[in-house]
C-alpha cells in the first residue's frame, strides 16, 4: 500500500494536503529498515576540511568491492558539532561513534564493525580516564547538550528533502496552514517569547506583529546568514545541515505575518549553504511545500537567495535590507523601524537562521512546552560556537541558563595542553570578555549583558593565560576599523582614534593617561554612533579594561605583555644551561639570528631576531631551552653585564 | 550624435554655481543630456526655443522663483514636468509646487539615487546608445578618469561576462552580477564594469562604490590560486598571526599582495566558519588546518 503511495507520489510529487505529507511521510518511513546498517559522515565545514569526502569516497568504493550495497547505507549528513575530531563517522543503528576517521581506516571499518559487528577501539572517544566510549551520546561533548534544534543535523542528508520529512519534517507548517489562524500563529509564538538569536534578542512575536500590522499589502520575510561574527560558524551548519528546517520556520513567519515573498541572505564566504539552500528550495517547491498554493491551503510564498558580498556590517538589518535592492550594504537611521519600512520601502521582517529554525518546533510542541526550558528571561535552548584554547571545540546546544563553567568543563573539557583558563569571550566584536571569577553566570540574555558582554549570536571564544587581553582589543578594533562603513563620524574617527591607541600600546609605547583617553572615546562612540556596529564597538575596550585594567597598566607602565604575545615587549632567551647545542633551532630561524655551534650552547641575537617565535616552536620539548622572557629584563640583563 | 538628439534634455535651472555645476556633471555622467541656466528668464527663453524633457528647478532664484517659473513653463509647453529643490523646504511652499505640476520636491542636500528615481520614472529609461558619447566626452575633458574604449562595449558584450548575465535588466540584481563576473575572472575589469552600468543603467559611479565597498570584489586580476589565511577570532587566539607569516614568508607576499607571475593572491579573511579547526587557511577553496611550516610549502608547490 505504502508504496503504491509512493509511486503515486513519484508522478505526482505535489503534496495537495496535510494528508498527502503523512502518506509520504509513511512511504519513506516504510521504504526504509531502522535495522539496516547505516553509516553516517559528517559532510560540515570542518569535517569536509578533514577530508570527508575522499572518507565518503573510499566508503563508497570499499562497499563496493565487499559487496555490501545492499546490507548497507551510506549518508553524508549535516554538522555533527564535535568538529574538533573530524571527520566524525557514526555507524547506525548501534550508532556507534569513530572519531578522526581518516580514509586509511575505512576498509577496516567495512570488515570489522560492518561485516563482522565488532567496535574498533582506536577510533572511538576516550576520556579523561582513559575510558573508551562507544555510543556518540554518551560522549561527554554530547551528553551535557540539548540538541532540539541542531540534533537532526546528524541524520539528514541536507540534499535530500526526504530525510527531513522522515523526521517529521513540515508537518509544523501543515498544521499551520490546516488548522491555525495567521493570529493563533502569532500568539503561539509571542507566548513561547522566542527571542531573536542574532545577538540583539528581541522578541521574535513582537517583531513579527509589528511587520504584520504594518500597511500596505506587500510584505517581505528575511532569513539573516549573513553570520559576519568572526569565531561563530552555528547558522552556518545550520543551513548546510537541514536547510529546510529554516525554509519550513520562515514559511510559517510568511503566513502569520501575510507575506508572499522571502530572502535568504548568506555570507559570500559560504558556497555550500547557498548550494545547499539553493537544493532545497528546489525540492520544496516540487513538493508544493513552497510556491503557490502550499498544501493544497492556498496560501502562496517563495524564496530567493541573495548572497552577500564580504562585509560585515551587511549583516545589520537596514544595511541587509538596502544590499538586497542591490546597493551598497550600509546601514540607515532607524527612525522608521525595517519592520514597518525595509526592502523597497516595505514592511520586512527578518530574523536570524537559527530563529526561523526553532519554529516549527514551537509549532509542533507547543509555546508551553519551549518556555519549560530556559531561564525567566530567555526561553529553549541556544547554540553556540565553542572555540580557542578548549579541548573540545565545536558546535554546542544547550538550555537557555547552562552556567558557562559547565559549557567551557563539562561539554567542552576544560583548557587545552594543562593551561590556566584565563576569560571567556562571547558576542563578537560587540561583546565582551568574561573572567573566571564570573564563570558560573548563566547563558541568558539578560545575565551576559549585566556582565558587560552579550549572547551575540553565538560565538565563545575560550581564552588561556597566554591570550593577550590588550592584544584581544586590538585585534576586535582593527576588525571594527576595517569593516566600519565610515558613513557617521563617531564610528569611522573613534574606533580609528582607539585602534591607534591600542597599537600604541601594543607597540611598548603606551603613555600615561592612555587608558583614560580610550574611556573617553568609548563613551562618546557608545552614545552617538548610527548603528549597532558602533554603538557596541567600544565593549571590547571597555570590557577587558573592566576586568583586565592591570594588563594594560603592565603595557604602559612597565613596558611588559604578562602573556607574552605582544612581540614588542617579549625576546626570545635561550637559556645556557638548558641548550643541548643541537642546532635545530639554528637550523630553523629564517633570519640566521642564532650563532653557536654542535654542542655549543647557541646564542639569539637579539638585533637581528624577528621575534617570529620559530626557535620556540622547535626546541625539543625535553628540552625547553628556549623562552619567552620581557625583552625590559633581557636588555636590563645585558646592560649588567657591561 | 544621432541618437543623442532624439532624448529630451534636461534643463537646471539653480543660481548657485556648485550646485548647477555638480548636477550637471552627475547628470551628464548618468547618461542625460543637460543644459543649464542660472536665472529665470534665460531659462525662459531656452524653453521657448526648444522642448525639453524636464526642468529641475531651484526654489529661491533670483527674481522669478522656481515655482512661477514652472507655471510660466508649463504655460508655454503644458507636457513640460518639473522638479523643486530646495534648502529652505515647507509644506506650503511644497503643496503649491505640487499644484503647479511638480513631479517631485527635494530637500536639499538630497539623495542623487533619489532624483534619478524621479527622472527616470518622467523620462524613462536612459538610452543605452546615448551614454558612450558622454563618456567619451569626459574622458576627454577630465584626464585621470580612465574611461575604457567605450564604442567598442556599447557595441559587443566583454567575452568576461558570463552567458546567463547577458539578458538580466533588473537593477536588485547588481550586486549578484558583479558577484558571478567575480567569480568567473577572479577580477572586475573596467569593461565589464561599464557594461553593468549600461545594461542596468546605473550610474558608474555607485557601480565603483559597490566593487570598492564589498570584499568580495577585486579591481585587479588576481593569481589563478587564491590563498586565503583566516583572521577570525578563534583562529587568532590560536595563533593565526603565525600562521599568516608562515605563508607570507613561503610566497613572498603581504595580504592583498598576488605574485608577479600571477600564480598566487594571498588575502586575509574575517572567519572562514570553520573555527574548530583554527589557524586555519583554505587555497583554492581547499582548507587547511594548522598547516606546519613544511605543510605549507608542500601545499603550495603541488599547485604548481
Amino acid at each position: 500500500m505504502a508504496n503504491l503511495v509512493a509511486a503515486d507520489l513519484q508522478t505526482r510529487t505535489r503534496l495537495s494536503g496535510p494528508s498527502d505529507l503523512a502518506e509520504l511521510r509513511k512511504a519513506i518511513l516504510s521504504r526504509r529498515d531502522p535495522s539496516k546498517l547505516c553509516v553516517t559522515i559528517c559532510s560540515g565545514t570542518g569535517c569536509h576540511a578533514y577530508g570527508s569526502e575522499e572518507v565518503y569516497g573510499s566508503f563508497v568504493s570499499e562497499i563496493q568491492k565487499k559487496g555490501l550495497q545492499k546490507k548497507v547505507e551510506i549518508r553524508r549528513t549535516g554538522c555533527h558539532g564535535f568538529c574538533e575530531r573530524g571527520t566524525v563517522v557514526v555507524v547506525f543503528p548501534e550508532e556507534i561513534c569513530y572519531l578522526h576517521v581518516k580514509p586509511d581506516d575505512i576498509p577496516e571499518i567495512v570488515a570489522t564493525t560492518l561485516t563482522e559487528g565488532k567496535v574498533i577501539e582506536r577510533l572511538l572517544y576516550e576520556d579523561q580516564d582513559g575510558q573508551k566510549v562507544v555510543h556518540e551520546g554518551d560522549i561527554p561533548f554530547y551528553k551535557h547538550q540539548s540538541r532540539i534544534v541542531f540534533g537532526n543535523n546528524r541524520f539528514i542528508d541536507p540534499k535530500n528533502i526526504e530525510d527531513y520529512i522522515a523526521l517529521g519534517g513540515y508537518s509544523a507548517l501543515a498544521k499551520v496552514l490546516s488548522e491555525m489562524t495567521p493570529r493563533s500563529v502569532l500568539d503561539e509564538v509571542k507566548k513561547a517569547n522566542l527571542r531573536g538569536r542574532g545577538g540583539g534578542g528581541f522578541p521574535a512575536g513582537i517583531k513579527w506583529e509589528t511587520t504584520r500590522n504594518a500597511p500596505g499589502d506587500i510584505k517581505y520575510v528575511i532569513v539573516n546568514a549573513d553570520e559576519g561574527d568572526p569565531g561563530a560558524y552555528m547558522d552556518r551548519s545550520l543551513l548546510e545541515g537541514n536547510p529546510h528546517s529554516v525554509l519550513e520556520g520562515l514559511t510559517i513567519g510568511a503566513y502569520a505575518i501575510g507575506s508572499h515573498e522571502g530572502f535568504v541572505y548568506v555570507r559570500q564566504e559560504y558556497p555550500l549553504a547557498v548550494e545547499n539552500t539553493m537544493i532545497a528550495l528546489e525540492q520544496a517547491r516540487k513538493y508544493g511545500l513552497l510556491g503557490k498554493n502550499i498544501l493544497g491551503s492556498g496560501f502562496d510564498f517563495d524564496v530567493k537567495i541573495h548572497r552577500g558580498a564580504g562585509a560585515f556590517v551587511s549583516g545589520e538589518s537596514s544595511a541587509l535590507m538596502t544590499a538586497i535592492e542591490g546597493k551598497v550594504g550600509e546601514p540607515r537611521p532607524k527612525y522608521i523601524r525595517t519592520a514597518v519600512s525595509g526592502i523597497w520601502d516595505r514592511p520586512s521582517n527578518l530574523n536570524n537562521v537559527e530563529t526561523w529554525a526553532t519554529v516549527p518546533l514551537i509549532i509542533n510542541k507547543g509555546a508551553d512546552w519551549f518556555s519549560g526550558i530556559g531561564t525567566k528571561g530567555s526561553k529553549g535552548t541556544k547554540i553556540f560556537s565553542l572555540v580557542g584554547k578548549v579541548n573540545n571545540t565545536g558546535l554546542v546546544e544547550v538550555p537557555m541558563g547552562m552556567p558557562l563553567r559547565d559549557i567551557i568543563y563539562k561539554i567542552g573539557g576544560g583548557i587545552r595542553d594543562g593551561k590556566k583558563f584565563k576569560a571567556v569571550q562571547t558576542g563578537g566584536p560587540s561583546g565582551g570578555v568574561i573572567p573566571e571569577r564570573l564563570l558560573d553566570t548563566p547563558v541568558d540574555f539578560d545575565e551576559l549583558t549585566k556582565t558587560g558582554s552579550m549572547m551575540g549570536s553565538g560565538g565563545m571564544i575560550v581564552m588561556d593565560d597566554t591570550t593577550c587581553m590588550v592584544d584581544v582589543a586590538r585585534y576586535f578594533l582593527n576588525f571594527l576599523s576595517d569593516e566600519s562603513c565610515g558613513k557617521c563620524v563617531p564610528c569611522r574617527e573613534g574606533i580609528h582614534k582607539m585602534l591607534k591607541i591600542l597599537n600604541r600600546i601594543c607597540a611598548g609605547e603606551g603613555r600615561k593617561g592612555d587608558i583614560e583617553l580610550l574611556e573617553e572615546i568609548a563613551v562618546v562612540v557608545q552614545t552617538s554612533a548610527l548603528c549597532a556596529l558602533g554603538t557596541t564597538s567600544a565593549n571590547p575596550v571597555l570590557s577587558t579594561l573592566k576586568y583586565f585594567r592591570d594588563e594594560y597598566e603592565a603595557h604602559i607602565n612597565e613596558k611588559r605583555c604578562p602573556a607574552g604575545v605582544c612581540k614588542a615587549l617579549i625576546a626570545y632567551y635561550i637559556q645556557p644551561d638548558k641548550c643541548k647545542g643541537c642546532m635545530i633551532c639554528l637550523r630553523n630561524c629564517p633570519v640566521g639570528a642564532i650563532s653557536g655551534g654542535k654542542r655549543e650552547v647557541h646564542l639569539i641575537q637579539q638585533n637581528k631576531c624577528t621575534k617570529c617565535g620559530t626557535c620556540f616552536e622547535v626546541c625539543p620539548s625535553r628540552f625547553g631551552a628556549v623562552t619567552k622572557t620581557p625583552a625590559v629584563q633581557l636588555a636590563k640583563a645585558a646592560e649588567h653585564k657591561h | 550624435m544621432e541618437i543623442a538628439q532624439k532624448a529630451k534634455p534636461i534643463l537646471v535651472v539653480e543660481d548657485e554655481s556648485i550646485m548647477r555645476e555638480s548636477l550637471r556633471d552627475w547628470l551628464a555622467e548618468a547618461g542625460y543630456h543637460v543644459e543649464t541656466a542660472e536665472e529665470g528668464e534665460k531659462a525662459l527663453k531656452a524653453i521657448a526655443e526648444r522642448d525639453f524633457g524636464l526642468l529641475i528647478l531651484d526654489l529661491r532664484l533670483p527674481g522669478t522663483g522656481g515655482i512661477d517659473l514652472l507655471r510660466q513653463a508649463r504655460a508655454k509647453r503644458p507636457q513640460l514636468k518639473g522638479i523643486i529643490i530646495t534648502a529652505y523646504p515647507s509644506v506650503q511652499t511644497a503643496i503649491e509646487a505640487m499644484k503647479e505640476g511638480a513631479i517631485d520636491y527635494l530637500q536639499k542636500p538630497f539623495d542623487l539615487n533619489r532624483l534619478e528615481e524621479s527622472i527616470r520614472s518622467t523620462l524613462g529609461p536612459i538610452q543605452a546608445e546615448i551614454r558612450p558619447k558622454v563618456a567619451t566626452d569626459k574622458a576627454v575633458a577630465k584626464p585621470g578618469i580612465a574611461v575604457p574604449k567605450v564604442e567598442k562595449i556599447a557595441l559587443e558584450v566583454p567575452e568576461e561576462i558570463p552567458a546567463q548575465l547577458r539578458n538580466i535588466e533588473d537593477k536588485s540584481a547588481l550586486i549578484q552580477m558583479l558577484l558571478a563576473i567575480q567569480r568567473e575572472n577572479r577580477w572586475l575589469s573596467n569593461d565589464a564594469l561599464v557594461w553593468v552600468s549600461l545594461k542596468l543603467g546605473v550610474p558608474l559611479t555607485q557601480i565603483y562604490h559597490i566593487a570598492t565597498f564589498y570584499k568580495a570584489f577585486s579591481l585587479k586580476p588576481q593569481g589563478r590560486h587564491s590563498v586565503f589565511v583566516c583572521a577570525g577570532t578563534a583562529c587568532h587566539v590560536r595563533g593565526a598571526t603565525g600562521l599568516l607569516n608562515k605563508v607570507e614568508d613561503k610566497l613572498k607576499l603581504k595580504p592583498g599582495q598576488t605574485s608577479g607571475d600571477m600564480e598566487f593572491t594571498l588575502n586575509t579573511v574575517n572567519c572562514l566558519g570553520c573555527c574548530a579547526l583554527g589557524p586555519v587557511m583554505m587555497v583554492d577553496g581547499k582548507y587547511h588546518s594548522n598547516p606546519s611550516a613544511d605543510k605549507v610549502k608542500e601545499i603550495f608547490e603541488a599547485c604548481k
